[in-house]
């Protein structure tokens, strides 16, 4: 195995990924604000935290836009595709590794290659909440920025309800993601080992 | 000098309306049966239907033209079991009508005589009545031949639509607003603007739930300007959201996802309220989740320092 570094994340993975982390600490601080809207609450002023949502809301989305198109056009989309044989069993690995390996200091099952930047598991959580829950999470919200686009009723209640219900569910799905990946991120051979490739786009194996 | 002729109206109009209330003991009703064969007799002439066909030859049709009521919407109005008669007068039966007969016309505190008084007393606060004190009667706004019940309407859309046509009819229009005053009329959505997606706030709230101060039951009267008027969202987008107290008490009875740990229940059957119409259960269910993620995560991370540490000291 080569202990070479390599570059792996280019410029615009790496403003995609942070861009979009700032964007989704800022829509959490806002949305939970307008959530819990209370008089007196040490929150977010609702008429600010409302403006904050629908802007970076959008920027959101117009990121989203970004990065699929460049993903397509990069052939980076190949990386977030799990390979189909065996894929259970390598899943498992990884799995018993954050479970148990990783106490014993046993060497990552699947270590970061040029050809594979994503573990089993990263790419099928990566996949999921990219091409399900982030879609999920920008649809129902453009349909809170434009109720008329949601239904007029919906058993009997407003036909706003399951869309508030879905855009809180995707929100609190990609919230859970959000504090395991930053965990996670904590994993490589040093405690920012991780982080540092998310900066400079250099992979450093151990 | 105005503070003078402004208690001369009120003298006129409380004295019209206790002696209605006092001497003139309003005339029984006709049961729903005659009120209508007797509205039908009213409506043969002041119909679009009368002004097409009309009854006789004689009649003065521009005149009539300024005086149609449409009976569907009569009918499904809060007087709609009334005798056109009962605030008519009986002086209408007569054609050509009496000269006087509009003077006959009952004031509206003849009938509702304590909500009558309250409202008007709060009526007399607002720039409407202080401006335009000979102008503005409850029929300004309410329209009798129309103006349904919320409970009538069925739904909160529906109400705000009755409601804010109201203040619409004139505010939102340059005609009937020059026939009160020579000021240019300021824009809604301009003086709204401040207000996110201003025409959806008006489909879903009538203006006097932000232009009127709170009361525990029915609907003040004492209207406010902009200055005055409701600005803070977190009144409505709370959990303890006012709309409760206001256009939304008229579906309370609604309140059966209340018990299904929706907070303003009755708010959520007519419509989605950020902040007002959460769920608490999917709430509380949300932090176990996050509190148990953490404290995995927690945990997880400090066997990681335990081993590292244990295997650096074996290592040793």
């Amino acid at each position: 195995m080569s202990h070479q570094r390599f570059f792996m994340l280019p410029l615009w993975i790496r403003v995609w990924h942070w861009n979009n982390a700032a964007l989704i600490i800022l829509l959490l601080m806002s949305g939970l604000s307008l959530h819990y809207a209370t008089p007196g609450a040490m929150l977010i002023k609702f008429s600010l935290a409302r403006d904050m949502h629908n802007i970076c809301g959008i920027i959101l989305c117009i990121n989203y836009l970004f990065f699929f198109f460049l993903n397509i056009v990069s052939g980076n989309w190949w990386q977030f595709i799990p390979r189909p044989h065996g894929y259970a069993m390598r899943c498992w690995l990884q799995v018993k590794y954050y479970l148990y390996g990783i106490f014993r200091g046993d060497p990552h099952p699947f270590p970061t290659t040029l050809q594979d930047n994503f573990n089993p598991l990263q790419q099928l959580i990566y996949w999921g909440i990219i091409y399900m829950f982030m879609p999920l999470l920008m649809i129902t919200g453009v349909m809170y920025l434009y109720p008329s686009l949601a239904p007029d009723r919906w058993f009997g209640l407003d036909g706003l309800v399951p869309v508030a219900f879905l855009h809180y569910f995707a929100a609190f799905v990609i919230f859970l993601f959000m504090l395991i990946h930053i965990y996670l991120g904590t994993t490589g051979h040093t405690l920012t080992a991780k982080y540092k490739v998310m900066i400079t786009g250099w992979e450093e194996p151990e | 000098m105005k503070i003078a002729r402004m208690g001369t109206v009120f003298a006129v109009l409380a004295c019209l309306g206790l002696a209605g209330a006092a001497a003139a003991a309003p005339a029984a009703s006709a049961d729903d049966e005659d009120a209508t064969k007797a509205n039908a007799e009213c409506l043969g002439c002041h119909s679009e239907q009368g002004l097409q066909n009309p009854p006789r030859a004689d009649m003065n049709l521009r005149g009539l033209a300024n005086l149609l009521v449409s009976g569907e919407r009569f009918s499904k109005s809060v007087h709609g079991e009334e005798a056109c008669k009962d605030c008519h007068g009986a002086s209408y039966s007569k054609y050509p009508h009496e000269g006087n007969s509009r003077f006959q016309i009952k004031m509206c505190p003849e009938c509702h005589k304590t909500a009558g008084r309250e409202k008007q007393a709060q009526f007399q606060t607002t720039l409407h009545f202080k401006n335009h004190p000979y102008n503005f009667t409850c029929t300004s706004c309410h329209d009798p031949h129309t103006l349904q019940k919320p409970k009538q309407l069925g739904s909160a859309k529906r109400v705000a639509a009755q409601d804010n046509g109201m203040c619409r009819d004139c505010h939102d229009s340059d005609y009937r607003w020059g026939k009160f005053t020579t000021k240019e009329r300021p824009n809604l959505l301009e003086i709204h603007k401040w207000q996110p997606n201003p025409e959806l706030h008006w489909q879903s709230v009538r203006c006097v739930d932000c232009h009127t101060p709170p009361q525990e039951n029915g609907t003040n009267h004492a209207l406010v300007g902009k200055d005055k008027a409701e600005r803070d969202c977190v009144t409505c987008h709370s959990s303890s959201s006012s709309l409760r107290t206001r256009l939304y008490r008229f579906f309370a009875e609604q309140q059966q996802v209340a018990n299904k740990g929706f907070l303003n229940g009755a708010v959520l059957t007519q419509a989605y309220v950020v902040g007002a119409t959460r769920n608490e259960w999917v709430d509380w269910g949300t932090w176990a989740i996050t509190a148990f993620l953490l404290f995995g995560l927690a945990v997880h991370g400090g066997l990681r320092i335990l081993f590292h540490q244990l295997r650096q000291r074996r290592d040793r």
